[in-house]
């Protein structure tokens, strides 16, 4: 990924707080509009935009259409990942390396308080085997707490509504994007050790390769992890190779209350501002799905 | 721009309802059967584009469930969303993926399992603001366009029954289209069930089950496993405004896919695109749309559509065949119709749609359709 680096121009996001009296376009015209003024750029130097949503939490079919116009897709070019935010900006930034475009503008949004947040995750459930046990993602990770003997009390993180947005590019700057990967694990719990996440150490390990990091502890600067639930933190650290460092989601994490599938990019835009702060190589990290089936790992660099 | 071709291509049987297989199954059948055309399995797949929109099934992240059908267990798997447009958007994604260096190889699946829900429901689920109370799904809104575009470019029902009559029929002779109708006439399509005036029930598209996979390769990998691969020249997309009431005279202009096609042909050299164009796969949810589509694609001047379609110029032995598969007019699983379109193109480049194949065939078109005008466009040739 060394040729042409893919460079992270501009981000921007939304407070992130139950907010009933804001419409999705609203949400994400405001993150947009921030990524835009901090990249120093207009609407009409972006190429092509890869959104972020999941229709049932948006309670719309393909949730996309209502943010065609503060998104710029009017007439121009548009993909949608249905999945985390950070997924979108893997997306983006291989259709620059793909020399498809040159500059993308990538965002997350979700209104996760406008449903009900764990009963539309029985939904993501196989119908067949566990969808009519009642499993949803807060019984799977109390599931996985269990697993992991741990005595604390599963803490999920709390509500929140928001949009993310970030700005890749072609063109050179500062920083950029060495690496990247992202896999699914099995579906059913009863097939996963949920105290592990071959997913995670899959994606981890091509990430790590393509950035050239042998020694995670050592060369990495800093990591935002996506810690939905508090004790996953820990799991996803260790998992990572990065037990007990000490630059681990400097910002707080989640617990500060982050949307669903917009975690991950936020993650990245954390990433990214500190790294204007002091120059280095962080890893930012996206779960989404049952006790973090789907994972996604990015690594940049200033 | 690393070149990327399609070497493999697999589908399911598309019918009215699939109750013999679940979601992930019916995946797992296209995907087998792409993998196989490709003359790979599924360790040699680098990661994994699905295709779905699951508010038609009412599930939330089907790909956790179904992305083991397409080998996606710890693999790189992304599921795309765009409407109608998914599988042309996915197939997009693909081959970025694959022209990114960071795959070399990249299976599409997409798919759509209608009877396990409630489509008009799904369909109405738009802007609870403005849209949601007057939604009336495809059929209505495309009533209306209809009208406009009759109005005034003066097709008639005559003419749309033609493209409604000569899709079944090319369906007779693919074994995975849903409707098999070797026998339809133009007076039967006329003669059937008035839906939303002028659209009666056999122009509209049937809703289906079904799923389609394809198989992407980088050029090195592409040239050793196949013979012939259908190389992908061009990928254009173009949205437009959510709101039916701020597109301009939605079917007359279609400004999204004549945009999109004139990049294409552009990037493609390209410049009549009747004679130039071998065959092509378009997203046609109701037989006027081919006819508004040819206009936006250039294959005619505006207004001769109905000349077109009169003269025989799209049937399987005029200039430029529409439609060979019988397109989405005889068959629709939503999530799986764009991958489709792409799939048959890239068969008809390696020859090897069977009973429905075109003779000669080098440059391939296939269109995407989707929400009230969203469009794609992608150019496949034999040549790199």
């Amino acid at each position: 990924m060394n040729a042409h680096p893919v460079s992270i121009l501009g981000v921007g996001r939304t407070d992130y707080e139950p907010q009933p009296g804001t419409t999705i376009p609203e949400l994400v015209y405001r993150a947009v509009k921030a990524a835009l003024d901090d990249a120093g750029m207009t609407m009409r130097d972006v190429d092509a935009r890869v959104t972020a949503s999941v229709d049932l939490w948006d309670g719309l079919t393909a949730s996309n259409v209502m943010v065609t116009e503060v998104v710029g897709a009017v007439m121009q070019p548009e993909s949608r990942v249905a999945g985390d935010g950070l997924l979108a900006a893997c997306h983006g930034a291989m259709s620059i390396m793909s020399g498809a475009y040159h500059t993308v503008l990538i965002v997350a949004h979700c209104k996760s308080t406008m449903g009900d947040r764990w009963g539309i995750t029985n939904w993501t459930f196989d119908p067949i085997y566990q969808q009519p046990l009642g499993l949803d993602d807060y019984y799977a990770a109390a599931l996985q707490l269990s697993a992991l003997r741990s005595p604390a009390s599963l803490s999920p993180c709390p509500p929140a509504d928001g949009a993310a947005a970030i700005i890749l590019s072609s063109n050179p700057a500062p920083i950029t994007i060495r690496g990247m990967c992202w896999a699914l694990d099995e579906h059913y719990l009863g097939d996963r050790d949920l105290t592990d996440s071959p997913a995670l150490r899959k994606a981890a390990r091509r990430a790590y390769d393509l950035a050239g990091i042998i020694d995670p502890k050592h060369d990495l600067t800093l990591a935002e992890l996506s810690d939905h639930f508090d004790h996953q933190r820990a799991l996803w650290a260790s998992i990572l190779g990065l037990d007990g460092f000490p630059h681990l989601n400097a910002s707080g994490g989640l617990a500060r209350g982050v949307p669903p599938f917009v975690a991950g990019l936020d993650r990245l835009i954390e990433i990214v501002l500190r790294l204007r702060e002091k120059t280095g190589t962080g890893l930012a990290h996206g779960c989404w799905g049952p006790a973090g089936q789907g994972q996604v790992v990015m690594v940049v660099k200033q | 721009m690393r070149r990327v071709a399609i070497i493999g291509t697999g589908q399911t049987k598309h019918a009215k309802s699939h109750d013999d297989v679940n979601q992930a199954e019916l995946v797992r059948q296209a995907a087998t059967r792409a993998l196989a055309d490709a003359g790979i399995t599924y360790l040699d797949v680098d990661a994994i584009v699905l295709s779905n929109m699951e508010l038609f099934e009412g599930r939330a992240l089907p790909e956790m469930w179904v992305g083991e059908g397409a080998s996606g267990y710890l693999k790189p798997v992304m599921k795309i969303a765009t409407g109608g447009t998914s599988g042309t958007s996915a197939c997009i994604a693909g081959f970025h993926q694959c022209a990114s260096g960071l795959f070399d190889t990249v299976l599409v699946v997409g798919w759509e399992k209608h009877s396990e829900g409630a489509t008009q429901t799904g369909m109405a689920l738009t802007d609870p603001l403005w849209d949601r109370n007057i939604a009336s799904g495809a059929v209505g809104n495309f009533a209306l366009s209809i009208s406009q575009y009759m109005a005034e470019r003066g097709v008639t029902p005559e003419q749309a029954a033609k493209v409604a009559v000569k899709a079944r029929r090319n369906a007779a002779k693919n074994p995975h289209a849903h409707l098999q109708m070797p026998d339809i006439t133009v007076d039967r399509v006329l003669s059937s069930r008035m839906l939303a005036d002028p659209v009666h029930l056999l122009d509209m598209c049937p809703q289906s089950d079904g799923a389609c996979a394809l198989v992407y390769a980088a050029e090195d990998r592409a040239e050793s496993l196949c013979a012939r691969p259908a190389w992908v020249r061009a990928t254009v997309t173009r949205h437009d405004q959510p709101y039916i009431g701020d597109l301009d005279r939605r079917l007359l202009t279609m400004r999204t896919l004549r945009d999109a096609a004139r990049k294409a042909y552009q990037q493609v050299g390209i410049t009549d695109p009747l004679n130039q164009i071998d065959v092509a796969e378009i997203y046609e949810p109701v037989s006027y749309a081919e006819l508004a589509w040819y206009e936006a694609l250039g294959l005619c001047a505006d207004g001769e559509a109905g000349k077109l379609i009169d003269n025989g110029s799209t049937e399987m032995d005029g200039v430029l065949p529409v439609n060979p598969s019988g397109g989405v007019l005889s068959a629709n699983p939503v999530g799986a119709s764009g991958v489709i379109r792409v799939a048959e193109a890239a068969m008809q480049i390696m020859v090897r749609a069977g009973a429905h194949q075109v003779a000669n065939v080098r440059t391939a078109l296939a269109t995407g359709y989707g929400v009230y005008a969203w469009s794609d466009v992608i150019i496949l040739s034999v040549d790199k």
